[in-house]
């Protein structure tokens, strides 16, 4: 019988995620085959660029945090914003075959049709987990999740 | 209509052994490795094998003062009536299969063990207070979202069934009576974010994700609570420590001997926080460090803590009024005499916790013990040492100069030491490793800094 913990932890705790730049880009995921992410403006700290490298429907997007379009975006360039998101991702390809797919900008077009409030509202999301606070209340079941 | 079954209506947490006695461990592990294909396949698609894995539960369970119920139950399921209450009762067999295999591997390992520590059972102490009541209706909610994967099947989850239950996720994190809930389900659906799709059964760990779906399932029915002891004027020695964590929460256990009324009982103290796995490991201990500087203190300068007032629920110890001694200690002195005079106690499982994974029982390896190849050798056997488990670390050569090592014995899939503590004149704790390297930028400070301007802007 398969283990229910030691393989399949093991594998995870020996993969050792590169550092990104998180000042630049302090969100990035896959997700249902995108490579998503936020990107810091560099003159605002309001201001952030949520960008979508999306192969579902090979398109690329760049919105800020209040709903405009990156006017760095072309219909068939990426703006500094998705390079930067995608040379983050880039720092991971290594380890993660996934990541290197997706980062790839080939045969791509600009997209208005973004996904970008849903990815907006997982980086407020991500955001949350720093503020939240543990209570007292032992958690047994986080032995499931063995560490290193 | 079936009635609505809860924990307490069926008592059987006190009786974990619910099942007929003459079931064997491996028939209850082969009953396990069944539900795994059911669960996996999901119930909408209950085959010939599914319905016969079902009617053996029911079989096995056939002395069982549930045994009617369970029986309802089973025929429902096989009829397609994929209920609440159906689903209850299931959880608690399965809970009750794993409780037994749990007890059973305990007993068998400490006679193995010739009962070198004395095994505490609070399962006659548990009181049925819950928090979680007012909350009735909300963890329906997600009970029912638990009920849909497993009647879809594991295979079957995509990202719109995950991406549903989102809202529910974000209710639930702002409710921190179930924080246990929260932490769990946030590290299983990120779990299942990474794996699917799935295209083979062999692609994702089933056993780990019916496990996780079990104990998430259990924390949505009224779970009773162990009782809890007020404690005054105790000695404190933090032993060792180990580290948990997933993508959203990361707990460090610090494992001490409390002296309590002149018994000696092993302990757990939990230092814990919601996090991001960007957040480096020497970022989080400097956090904790923060909040808990005396117990980091205790660890890292081996002093005694002097214990004024908190409180014990089963192995876990709440500290209220504490602080360090100047007195320091010697662990491996301290764990010798303790475990040639088997005047250590130690807590078993809270026993709606019991799985033969959270089995850990308490074990010193000397180093004329140890082998090169890291196995622990014992009357009864070889075990071995899984210094993998702790990462990209390769320990084995500090054990040259160290006396031995402090751990538990655990199982999953076979008996395994985890190392906690390796033992010697500088005492080398495995979950706790800050890197030399302090270099790296402060990522928690840049996120909450951009937390706190981008939360509180409009969007």
């Amino acid at each position: 019988m398969d283990s229910p913990n030691n393989d399949y932890l093991i594998k995870k705790i020996n993969y050792e995620i590169k550092k990104r730049n998180i000042k630049k880009v302090p969100f990035l995921e896959i997700r249902n085959n995108r490579l998503q992410g936020v990107v810091s403006s560099g003159s605002d700290i309001r201001r952030v660029y949520v960008c979508v490298i999306d192969n579902n429907n090979n398109t690329f997007s760049c919105h800020t945090n209040n709903n405009r379009k990156c006017g760095g975006l072309d219909t068939q360039y990426v703006c500094s914003h998705l390079s930067a998101l995608i040379s983050q991702a880039n720092l991971r390809s290594e380890e993660d075959e996934k990541f290197d797919t997706l980062a790839s900008t080939t045969n791509k077009q600009g997209d208005t049709k973004a996904r970008y409030p849903e990815v907006f509202a997982r980086f407020q999301h991500y955001l949350k987990y720093l503020q939240m606070e543990a209570t007292i209340e032992s958690i047994p079941e986080m032995e499931w999740f063995i560490s290193n | 209509m079936t009635a609505k079954i809860t924990l307490k209506e069926n008592d059987h947490i006190n009786n974990p052994m619910i099942f007929s006695n003459d079931v064997k461990l491996d028939q209850v592990f082969e009953i396990q490795h069944q539900l795994i294909q059911v669960f996996s396949n999901g119930f909408s698609k209950l085959n010939s094998k599914g319905i016969e894995t079902l009617k053996e539960i029911n079989i096995a369970f056939s002395t069982s003062p549930l045994n009617t119920l369970i029986s309802e139950a089973i025929t429902g399921l096989n009829n397609n009536q994929l209920t609440s209450s159906n689903f209850d009762l299931l959880a608690i067999v399965m809970a009750s299969i794993d409780g037994s295999a749990y007890d059973s591997l305990f007993d068998e390992l400490n006679k193995l063990m010739e009962n070198q520590v004395s095994l505490i059972d609070n399962a006659k102490e548990i009181n049925y207070t819950s928090n979680t009541e007012d909350h009735e209706n909300f963890l329906e909610s997600i009970k029912s979202w638990l009920i849909d994967l497993a009647i879809m099947g594991f295979t079957e989850i995509n990202m719109d069934v995950l991406e549903s239950f989102e809202q529910v996720m974000d209710t639930l994190e702002n409710i921190p009576e179930l924080m246990r809930l929260n932490v769990i389900l946030r590290g299983f659906i990120e779990e299942i974010t990474t794996e699917i799709p799935i295209t083979s059964q062999d692609e994702f760990p089933a056993k780990r994700w019916l496990g996780l779906w079990l104990r998430s399932y259990l924390l949505t029915m009224q779970l009773p609570k162990e009782n809890v002891q007020s404690i005054k004027d105790c000695k404190l020695k933090i032993i060792g420590v180990q580290k948990y964590s997933h993508d959203y929460f990361t707990l460090y256990t610090f494992h001490g001997i409390l002296d309590h009324e002149g018994n000696n009982r092993l302990i757990q103290i939990e230092a814990k926080k919601f996090t991001i796995n960007e957040v480096s490991n020497n970022e989080l201990l400097d956090l904790l460090n923060s909040t808990h500087p005396e117990l980091f203190k205790g660890l890292e300068e081996n002093l005694v803590i002097q214990v004024k007032q908190g409180m014990i629920s089963g192995n876990y110890l709440i500290l209220e009024k504490f602080k360090t001694t100047t007195t320091s200690f010697d662990i491996y002195e301290t764990l010798a005499v303790l475990f040639e005079s088997k005047t250590i106690s130690y807590n078993k499982q809270n026993p709606y916790n019991r799985h033969p994974l959270l089995l850990k029982y308490p074990v010193l390896c000397k180093i004329e013990n140890i082998t090169k190849d890291g196995t622990s050798k014992f009357d009864w056997g070889d075990i071995p040492i899984r210094f993998d488990k702790v990462g990209t670390l390769n320990e084995k050569w500090k054990l040259a100069n160290s006396k031995g090592i402090f751990g538990f014995i655990q199982f999953d899939n076979g008996w395994w030491i985890s190392p906690v503590t390796i033992l010697g004149d500088k005492n080398q704790y495995i979950g706790y490793t800050y890197s030399q390297d302090r270099s790296g930028k402060n990522v928690y400070e840049v996120l909450k800094e951009r937390s706190n301007a981008i939360l509180r802007s409009k969007s």
